[in-house]
């Protein structure tokens, strides 16, 4: 059932951003979220709303996509848009007892929903214009790059555990059932009782990830895995002209966004 | 009273572009005292129709009916009362334990029906007697340190501790090596003696034509054959292509067929193919 | 290739003591050989297997991969190389997101250039029949399926020996069947040395020769069809007979004069005939 969705689910396509070396694309996010972290004015938001529509529009994603990306923030993105219109200080606009609009607040808030949305967007974007593997190879290399230990411990986990998310769901469907079979109820009841409840499915499933990982590991080492030293990998990652210029761009990006501030 | 499906049809994620028919036009009853065989290639509908059979799935058209219950009717909270009915007992259903001790977990059951504390100790005891596990030795033992085969009817216990009128099995000798099938299947007949109808899940042609007195075969969503055991498997060549086999001492009897030999060909075990063959020699001799 | 001597190994039993699960084991393998151990569970054939490529090693006694000890820690990546090994649980060996990927986890880890692994990766997908899955997520596969992929993984090494400790026992009957015809294959078409247990009778009689266990000893040895003549030592060893065979024993001790080795449907109708 829920087995065909994976976690920020990769969508094929041809288009340039699906063409990016990975690690172009971490790095860019990077940098993006420096730039959207730096802007504060009208003109700044101007250049970063203009940039992330560019890269929707040319990732081929539709936005229809990107926007069902924020369906689990709208609380968030609702939550901070009116604290920052109530509770910042400065011109009123309209006034009703203790509660008051300013013009700045308006300012505020609407900037920083903006900014939670976009952060959303260019995130959605990565993975789904990546696929995992490529995604944990990048992600590997960039922290190794950058001499992060166990660049490659951190990766081989990523890859595994999203391997066995479709699994693991698969597992918690057939011990629910199982302990419903024996008149278990996951639904009724408070939240204390529900919490309880969750214990016939929890346990068992901890206790068979643990022998999961345990086989695992037996078949990795029987396979010759001892770490990340000396190992190749099939897929090699090559940079090409293309990510030069994704570069240039998103440097780019990060000066004119820089240069906004002092406009 | 009987379970009865009328005019069953299930249907997975029915709207979506994933939807699938899972179950066909089902119609069939199963009665108090039966020892049934469920067969069929993977994906048949087989388990989809077994979970129908506890209200874990309800019918997406049709009606299911257990004891008094219309299962598409019941409300979740009534879905005890078919649970507490029909006890069904998954693949590998020694990955349900959780509990500390084996008392407590077969005693989830019966907790889980509201019992009294003097009611659940009683049920406990006559599961863990039901499955030949010693009160005394096994009750304090945490399930974890027991073998496989332990492992297994302390589970099995946890569904008979519900003490329901049927027993539904999914494979369960499913990674036993023999003398692990042999028991449990010992067990199994030993309840159905005993008063319990069985519904057993198997791709076993062997387990199924030892035990079953009637064979329900699946294939494609919908229900291709149900019958005597016996008569299941004259239909050699469709069960063939349905990609299942036959006995082998069938499959001798059919060939011995082929070559003229007047013998039964619904024999299921070695005794009966020998009592069968030995009988055609004797003809053949005072013939001769 | 292999050989193994006076293996011993006992480990600590959850209720308390110690258990010996190999009593003193010695057996031979040879090269392009079809092995088939049985035995019910706890009878020490699993724990042998795992000796077979270094993931335990022997209490007493020695075990020698082609000239290589398993005891000397130098040498347990070349073992290891040497002698593959395939699981029982099918999702318990998949590590990676597609399957071609999965099946490189071991050319990686031996630190191959890429170029090869791409080349060990397809003709490995190719000799187990899995090419058209090559970009499939490993959860979106059968049971039979994904153990293919996992033998593709090991082959894809190039050992001398595959090692299956029950690769079909958590399969239904299509699944085994794609798995025992897989194996046959390597066997006959790559002369892969085959190491199979199991206690499903109907696969150990493709074996050139079968080894029984019990109480973690060897009891029988010889060819399928030696092995399973022997009837009622089989069940007195709670050990599946092949029909055939039961059936040709009751028969004899109602006076028929049939061979000993009647094993398939056809034999017997040919003996029968007679």
């Amino acid at each position: 059932m829920l087995k065909d969705i994976t976690i920020g689910q990769y969508i094929p396509g041809d288009s340039p951003v699906h063409k990016l070396d990975p690690r172009t694309k971490l790095i860019a996010l990077v940098l993006y979220m420096v730039g959207l972290f730096l802007v504060n004015n009208f003109a700044g938001y101007l250049v970063v709303t203009l940039f992330t529509i560019g890269l929707i529009i040319l990732s081929g994603i539709s936005i229809v996509t990107i926007i069902k990306g924020f369906r689990p923030l709208i609380l968030i993105i609702v939550l901070t848009l009116t604290l920052h219109v109530f509770m910042t200080e400065g011109h009123i606009l309209w006034q009703w007892g203790f509660l008051k609009i300013t013009v700045e607040g308006l300012r505020q808030g609407i900037f920083m929903a903006l900014r939670l949305m976009y952060l959303v967007s260019i995130t959605s974007l990565l993975t789904l214009t990546t696929t995992p593997i490529a995604l944990t190879d990048g992600l590997e290399k960039v922290l190794k790059a950058f001499f992060v230990p166990i660049a490659h411990e951190l990766a081989m986990m990523m890859t595994i555990a999203l391997r066995f998310i479709p699994t693991l769901i698969e597992e918690t469907e057939k011990i629910m059932k199982a302990q419903m079979a024996r008149g278990a109820d996951f639904e009724s009841g408070g939240l204390l009782s529900r919490a309880k409840s969750l214990i016939p499915l929890l346990v068992p499933l901890f206790l068979s990830s643990f022998r999961r990982a345990d086989e695992l590991a037996m078949a990795m080492e029987a396979r010759c895995y001892r770490g990340g030293e000396q190992r190749t990998r099939m897929k090699q990652l090559v940079m090409g002209g293309r990510d030069v210029f994704a570069y240039f761009l998103i440097v780019a990006f990060l000066g004119v966004s820089i240069y906004s501030r002092f406009w | 009273m009987p379970i009865i499906f009328e005019k069953v049809d299930y249907i997975y994620q029915p709207g979506s572009p994933y939807e699938v028919k899972a179950l066909e036009n089902i119609n069939l009853v199963i009665n108090e005292g039966e020892f049934v065989g469920l067969i069929g290639p993977t994906g048949s509908g087989k388990s989809t129709l077994v979970q129908h059979l506890n209200g874990l799935l309800k019918p997406t058209k049709g009606s299911v009916k257990v004891d008094d219950y219309e299962v598409s009717a019941t409300k979740k909270s009534k879905l005890k009362e078919v649970r507490k009915r029909v006890g069904l007992v998954f693949q590998y259903p020694e990955h349900q334990l959780f509990e500390e001790t084996v008392f407590e977990d077969i005693a989830f059951g019966p907790k889980n029906l509201g019992l009294s504390t003097g009611e659940i100790g009683k049920r406990v005891k006559k599961a863990l007697h039901m499955v030949h596990l010693d009160y005394d030795k096994y009750q304090e033992l945490s399930p974890f340190t027991l073998s496989g085969g332990e492992k297994r009817r302390v589970a099995i216990a946890g569904v008979l501790a519900m003490e329901p009128k049927y027993l539904v099995l999914d494979e369960p000798t499913a990674g036993l090596d023999p003398r692990g099938r042999d028991e449990i299947l010992a067990q199994i007949e030993e309840l159905h003696n005993q008063g319990m109808t069985v519904v057993l899940v198997s791709h076993s042609m062997d387990d199924v034509a030892r035990l079953t007195e009637r064979l329900i075969v699946m294939h494609q969503s919908a229900v291709v054959f149900d019958e005597e055991t016996r008569q299941v498997f004259s239909h050699f060549e469709r069960l063939q292509e349905m990609g299942l086999d036959i006995p082998t001492v069938t499959k001798l009897m059919f060939r011995l067929k082929d070559k003229g030999w007047s013998v039964r060909q619904d024999v299921l075990t070695v005794e009966e193919a020998k009592q069968e063959i030995l009988l055609a020699l004797k003809e053949e001799k005072t013939h001769a | 290739m292999i050989e193994v001597k006076n293996l011993q190994h006992q480990f600590l039993n959850p209720q308390g003591g110690y258990q010996q699960a190999l009593k003193g084991v010695s057996l031979h393998f040879g090269q392009g050989e079809f092995v088939a151990i049985i035995g019910h569970n706890g009878s020490g054939k699993s724990t042998l297997a795992k000796h077979l490529n270094a993931l335990l090693l022997p209490d007493e006694g020695t075990v020698i991969v082609n000239g290589l000890d398993t005891n000397d820690n130098e040498n347990i990546w070349k073992i290891r190389q040497q002698v593959g090994m395939v699981f029982q649980n099918p999702d318990n060996q998949l590590i990676a997101t597609t399957v071609e990927e999965d099946v490189a986890f071991g050319p990686e880890n031996l630190g191959i250039e890429p170029q090869k692994i791409r080349h060990l990766v397809d003709e490995a997908l190719a000799s187990v029949g899995m090419c058209e899955y090559k970009k499939r997520a490993p959860h979106l596969l059968s049971g039979g399926q994904k153990q293919r992929v996992a033998i593709a993984g090991v082959v894809a090494m190039r050992p001398k020996v595959v090692v299956l400790d029950e690769p079909t026992a958590m399969l239904d009957p299509l699944g085994r069947k794609e798995v025992m015809d897989t194996i046959v294959k390597l066997n006959r078409k790559e002369g892969l040395t085959i190491v199979h247990i199991n206690h499903f009778m109907e696969e150990a009689v493709l074996a050139d020769r079968v080894i029984v266990m019990e109480n973690g000893a060897i009891v029988m040895e010889g060819s399928p069809r030696e092995i399973f003549s022997q009837v009622q030592k089989l069940k007195d060893l709670c050990l599946d007979v092949p029909p055939m065979m039961e059936l040709r024993d009751i028969l004899s001790q109602n006076g028929l004069n049939l061979p000993r080795d009647i094993l398939t449907v056809e034999e017997m109708v040919v003996a029968l005939c007679r």
